[in-house]
């Protein structure tokens, strides 16, 4: 069978949001050809190269990696690229920016909250003490690597956080990816930053503000477990709140 | 939350409406874990109604325990074990997620839980038939 003959077509309702108007958002129909390999986000792009060119989404790098393009596709977070048109034919697809952040054309979000969020957990290793590079690397062990290797693999796609409905109910949530990568730098050997990131982690926009609905880790495209960082560390906080963290390390067991 | 980074100056922002966990099925069983929790107050209030009519006498006490016995109440206690039950699982179902990294695979740390917990169960009627017969 040819590629021309295996094409069909799928009806996108898309949200459209135009900032100069000030008009609220409304959904615009396309009808775009598709065949069986074509992403939503190729779809998308064949709206903007032959149907409409004001239409405005973020995309990269098309394979996963990068983070650029998520999107709600009938409702659920996903990132377009990793998702394909035919598992949604016959029926019509509906695609919205990414929920619980404000939208400044369109499918494109801002941002600027989860930056500051992420700004704030200090998501850099934290040496106990710099050492000059001729030292060489700081050595660690896969055991150690393993205590924080799933929660590096975040792309900051921010599907967990509008897959989150308490950073929808409360945006002063600190969330799922900063929650993560702060555990992250936490978690690893190398690092000694639990004091410095502290006062995120333990505040009630901390970890606290989470009430595990878990569906953050259930979109996350790469497989990280962000319910997993913030519920271990409410464990954490508690131990830290009532001095026991301080005497572990004292022993040597905590951090 | 302030910091170095500035919004984007006009932005249109979509509210948040009350039925927001209607809208897909994991928040459905999200909710009815929290919705659960309410069965657990209210059989509370049943066994604190038993000690408050201990409290008040023999006669109060006599006449709670009577009531407990009616068909009414064994029926309402069987949903309240049914609801009670449900939400028990729910919170070992996520007790994997706040454990610290370990190398035991969730599941078997949802199954010991909930194994633990229903011989643990077995074990109290056992003892308090064998007492009160």
């Amino acid at each position: 069978m040819t590629a021309e003959t295996n094409t069909r077509t799928i009806e996108i309702d898309v949200l459209r949001y135009d900032p100069d108007s000030g008009a609220p958002p409304r959904y615009q129909t396309y009808t775009v050809p598709f065949q069986h390999d074509t992403s939503v986000l190729v779809g998308l792009q064949y709206i903007k190269d032959h149907l409409d060119g004001t239409l405005t989404f973020r995309w990269s790098c098309r394979m996963a990696i990068c983070g650029s393009c998520g999107t709600m596709i009938n409702g659920i977070p996903q990132l377009s690229c990793h998702t394909f048109l035919r598992d949604y034919w016959p029926k019509k697809l509906r695609i919205d920016p990414l929920e619980h952040f404000p939208i400044i054309k369109d499918l494109a979000i801002d941002q600027t909250d989860f930056l500051n969020k992420l700004d704030s957990v200090k998501p850099y290793l934290i040496p106990k003490q710099e050492k000059p590079l001729s030292e060489g690397a700081y050595l660690q062990t896969p055991k150690q690597m393993e205590q924080y290797y799933n929660y590096s693999q975040c792309i900051n796609c921010l599907l967990c956080y509008a897959a989150c409905p308490q950073y929808g109910l409360t945006p002063t949530f600190t969330g799922p990816a900063a929650l993560a990568l702060l555990h992250r730098y936490n978690a690893d050997s190398r690092d000694v930053g639990w004091t410095a990131r502290s006062d995120v982690l333990n505040s009630e926009d901390g970890v606290w503000r989470c009430t595990l609905v878990g569906y953050c880790s259930e979109v996350c495209p790469k497989n990280v477990d962000p319910a997993h960082a913030i519920n271990q560390n409410k464990v954490n906080s508690t131990l830290d709140y009532f001095g026991v963290l301080k005497l572990l390390s004292t022993v040597g067991l905590g951090k | 939350m302030s910091g170095r980074f500035k919004p984007a100056v006009k932005t249109y922002t979509r509210p948040v409406t009350g039925t927001w966990w209607k809208e897909n099925p994991f928040f459905l069983v999200y909710m009815a874990r929290e919705a659960t929790a309410l069965f657990v107050f209210i059989y509370a209030l049943v066994l604190l109604s038993g000690v408050v009519s201990l409290a008040l006498g023999q006669s109060a006490y006599e006449a709670w325990q009577a009531l407990l016995t009616t068909k009414t109440s064994l029926v309402f206690h069987l949903i309240l074990l049914g609801l009670l039950a449900y939400h028990t699982y729910t919170w070992f179902k996520v007790m994997p997620k706040t454990t610290p990294q370990i190398d035991i695979a969730p599941q078997t740390i949802v199954k010991t839980g909930v194994l633990f917990t229903a011989g643990l169960s077995v074990v109290i009627v056992a003892v308090l038939f064998g007492v009160t017969r």
